[in-house]
C-alpha cells in the first residue's frame, strides 16, 4: 500500500520575543521543526505500513528560506521509518493562499497515487485546517479531519475511523481507499527516532522539486492566489489586564493567596 | 447579492456556532438578504431559532439521507443553495464539521476562503478578516474578493436575538447523482468519570509545561491543600495518558465556569480558552510573558510554575 504522509516545516515560537516583519514574523533567526501534528500523521502511517505492508512517502512544501528546516523533518521522519521523501521549494511560497498550496500538493502527490494520504489537522503556523479538504477537492478523493482512531480492513482499502467532535463526541466514520485523513492529537504516541538512525538519514537522498518539476504552470496557480494579507501585528489587549505578580516565588504567593482570599475565591 | 450561513445542528440540535455566525453575517450584510440554510432530516423544528438569530429567510434542506452529516452530499446541497441565492458571502462556524466541510466546499465553488475568523467586515467591493497565527501570539488581516467563503471561530461574535419574523422555505433536495464516500456509522459519547470538573468551584489546570507525568504530585498536593479544588489539564495531558479524558478543560473536552480557574503551564490556545473563558476568575502562571492566556487572566504570574506552586502550598498550609 502507498501511503503518503504531508509534513511541514514550521518556525518553533518557544520561547522567543516574536517580531513582525513583511506581514508575518520575522522567521530569520528561528528554528524550523516538524509541525507537531504531523508526527501523528507519520506514526498513524508507519503504523499502516507495518501491518499491511507498502511504502511511506513523505512529502513537504516551502521556499528555500526553509530548505534548512524541511531537510530536518524529512530526516527526521525517514530515521522514524519513512521510504522516502520529496520537497517543492518555491520562492512564491509564503505568498500563496491555501487553495494554491493544496494545488501544489495535489501536483506532487498525483502521480503517486497513494491509497492513504496522512496529515495533521492544522499548521501550527497558520492553523487554517484547510489542506485536507482542499487537498480532496483537487486530487478527486475523500477526505476525513480530526481522526482520533483508525482501523484498517485486512485489504488495506476499508477504514473505520473516529473524529473528533465538540466536547469528547466521537463520530464514527467508514471510508475507503484511496482517501486522506487528518490527524487529531493524541491518536497515538509517535515513536522516537534511535540516533543511529538519525545519523543514517543524513545519508539518504531528499528528492528536490520545483513547480515546472511538477509540471504547473506558475500563472494559472497565480489566479488561484486570491487572499491577500492587509497587516500582520499582535492581537490588541483586552480592557481590563491582567494584574501581574511579581517578587520572589515566596512573595508572589503570599500575594495571590492574599488577593484570593479577599476576594472571597478560597474558602479558607 | 445576499448572504448564505450553513446553520449546523447534529441529532435535531442547533449548534450555538451558527448563531454567532449569523450575527457576523448580519455584521458585513449591509443590506444584503441574509438566507440561513439548514440541513438535516426532521428539522423543521429548529426553523424559529435560526429565525431568531437574524435571518431573513429560513432555507431547509430535509431529507432522510441527509441525518448524518456526510461531506458528499451536504456539498451536494450547499453547491444547490449558492446556485439559487448567489451570495456574496458564505459564512458559518469553524467547528469540528466546519472544518471538514468548508475548505473542500470553498475549492469547488471555486471560492477563496478563510477558517476560524475572529473579525469581519466589508472593506471596498471585498471581505477583511482577521485571524490569529502562531497560536494566538499574532493577527493577521486579510482582503478576499467575493464570493468568498468564510468560517469564524467559536465564541468571536455574540449571538442576537433579532426577534424578528423570517420566510422559511423548503428547498428541493434532489441529490441526483451525489453519492457519499463516506459513512456515519455512529457516534460514542464519552466515558463517565471519576470527578466531575464542569460542577467544581475551583478548577487547578496544568498544561504541558507540567513535562512529565511524574511531577503530578506537585499539582495534586495543590489540590488537596485547596477546599473544593480538582485537578483538570490542557489537551496534551490527556493525549499524553497523564490524566483521564474526563478531565480535559476545552472544545474537545468539558467546558467549565468555576469562581477560580488556575492555568498552570498552559499557553492558552482558543481551543483551550472555549472551554473556560466562562470562569469567574483567571490566574494563569506562566513563564512565557506573551503566552495568550494572560490575555484572559485576571491575576498573572510570569514564572515557573515548579517554583511557584511548591510556595503556594506552604502558603496555603499556613492558616
Ligand atoms: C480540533 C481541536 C480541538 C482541540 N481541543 C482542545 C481542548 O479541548 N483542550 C485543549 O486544552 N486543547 C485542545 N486542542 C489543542 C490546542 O490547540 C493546544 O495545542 C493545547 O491547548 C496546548 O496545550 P498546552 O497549553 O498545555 O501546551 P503548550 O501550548 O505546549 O503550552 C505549554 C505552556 O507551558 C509553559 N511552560 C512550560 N514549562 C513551564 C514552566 N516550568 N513554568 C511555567 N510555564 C511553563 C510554556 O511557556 C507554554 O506556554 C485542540 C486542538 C484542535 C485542533
Ligand atoms: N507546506 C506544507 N508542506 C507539507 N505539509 C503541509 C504544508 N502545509 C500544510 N501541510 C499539511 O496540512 C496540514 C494542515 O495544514 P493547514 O491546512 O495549513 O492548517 C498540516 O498538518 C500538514 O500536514
Amino acid at each position: 500500500m502507498k501511503i503518503a504522509v504531508l509534513a511541514k516545516a514550521v518556525p518553533d515560537v518557544k520561547n522567543v520575543r516574536l517580531t513582525i516583519k513583511d506581514n508575518d514574523i520575522d522567521t530569520a533567526e528561528l528554528n524550523f521543526v516538524i509541525n507537531e501534528q504531523d508526527s501523528y500523521a507519520l506514526e498513524e502511517g508507519l503504523r499502516l505500513k507495518e501491518k499491511l505492508g507498502g511504502e511511506v512517502v513523505v512529502v513537504s512544501v516551502g521556499d528555500e528560506a526553509r530548505r534548512k528546516g524541511i531537510t530536518q523533518v524529512i530526516r527526521e521522519c525517514y530515521a522514524k521509518g519513512a521510504d522516502r521523501g520529496t520537497m517543492l521549494l518555491d520562492q512564491d511560497y509564503s505568498k500563496w493562499d491555501g487553495g494554491v498550496r493544496a494545488k501544489v500538493m495535489a501536483a506532487l502527490l498525483g502521480p503517486e497515487k497513494p491509497d492513504v494520504v496522512l496529515m495533521g489537522s492544522q499548521s501550527f503556523d497558520t492553523a487554517t485546517s484547510r489542506m485536507g479538504p482542499m487537498l480532496g477537492e483537487a486530487m478527486g478523493i475523500a477526505h476525513v479531519s480530526l481522526i482520533t482512531a483508525l482501523e484498517a480492513g485486512g485489504d488495506g482499502r476499508t477504514f473505520a475511523v473516529s473524529r473528533d467532535l465538540e466536547g469528547g463526541l466521537q463520530e464514527k466514520v467508514r471510508v475507503s481507499a484511496p482517501c486522506i485523513f487528518t490527524t487529531q492529537t493524541g491518536i497515538n504516541t509517535p515513536r522516537y527516532a534511535a540516533l543511529s538512525k538519525i545519523i543514517m538519514a543524513t545519508r539518504k537522498e531528499i528528492k528536490t522539486m520545483t513547480l515546472e518539476d511538477a509540471g504547473i504552470d506558475r500563472a494559472e496557480l497565480e489566479k488561484l492566489n486570491r487572499v491577500r494579507v492587509v497587516a500582520a501585528g499582535f492581537p490588541e489587549e483586552k480592557e481590563g489586564n491582567a494584574l501581574m505578580l511579581t517578587g520572589t516565588p515566596e512573595e508572589i504567593a503570599a500575594q495571590l493567596v492574599k488577593s484570593l482570599r479577599e476576594k472571597g475565591l478560597l474558602q479558607r | 447579492m445576499a448572504i448564505l450561513v450553513v446553520c449546523e445542528q447534529r441529532q435535531g440540535e442547533l449548534k450555538e456556532t451558527s448563531l454567532e455566525a449569523m450575527a457576523a453575517a448580519v455584521s458585513v450584510a449591509g443590506g444584503e438578504k441574509v438566507h440561513a440554510l439548514l440541513i438535516g432530516s426532521g428539522i423543521e423544528g429548529l426553523a424559529q431559532a435560526v429565525a431568531r438569530g437574524g435571518a431573513d429567510e429560513v432555507v431547509i434542506a430535509d431529507s432522510p439521507e441527509l441525518t448524518c452529516y456526510t461531506y458528499d452530499l451536504y456539498r451536494a446541497v450547499v453547491l444547490k443553495a449558492v446556485g439559487d441565492i448567489s451570495p456574496s458571502v458564505v459564512i458559518a462556524g469553524h467547528t469540528s464539521q466546519g472544518m471538514d466541510f468548508f475548505p473542500g466546499l470553498a475549492a469547488s465553488a471555486g471560492m477563496p476562503m478563510l477558517s476560524d475568523c475572529v473579525k469581519l467586515s466589508r472593506s471596498g467591493d471585498g471581505i477583511e478578516a482577521a485571524r490569529q497565527l502562531y497560536g494566538g501570539k499574532i493577527e493577521v488581516r486579510y482582503a478576499l474578493p467575493v464570493p468568498c467563503v468564510l468560517t469564524v471561530r467559536q465564541g468571536a461574535f455574540s449571538s442576537v436575538m433579532a426577534g424578528k419574523e423570517a420566510e422559511v422555505r423548503k428547498m428541493q433536495v434532489d441529490l441526483g447523482s451525489a453519492s457519499a464516500r463516506t459513512e456515519v456509522t455512529g457516534y460514542e459519547t464519552p466515558p463517565k468519570e471519576d470527578v466531575d470538573i464542569e460542577k467544581a468551584k475551583i478548577v487547578v489546570s496544568v498544561g504541558r509545561g507540567i513535562e512529565k507525568k511524574e511531577n503530578l504530585p506537585v499539582f495534586e498536593e495543590l489540590v488537596s491543600s485547596i477546599d473544593g479544588a480538582v485537578l483538570a489539564a490542557s489537551r496534551p495531558v490527556i493525549d499524553n495518558g497523564w490524566l483521564p479524558k474526563g478531565r480535559q478543560v476545552g472544545v474537545s473536552g468539558k467546558t467549565v465556569r468555576p469562581k477560580l480557574y488556575l492555568a498552570l503551564g498552559i499557553s492558552g490556545a482558543i481551543q483551550h480558552l472555549s472551554g473556560m473563558s466562562g470562569s469567574e476568575f483567571v490566574v494563569a502562571v506562566n513563564r512565557d510573558k506573551d503566552a495568550p492566556i494572560f490575555k484572559v487572566a485576571d491575576i498573572g504570574v510570569v514564572e515557573d510554575i515548579f517554583k511557584i506552586v511548591p510556595a503556594l502550598v506552604n502558603e496555603m498550609k499556613k492558616r
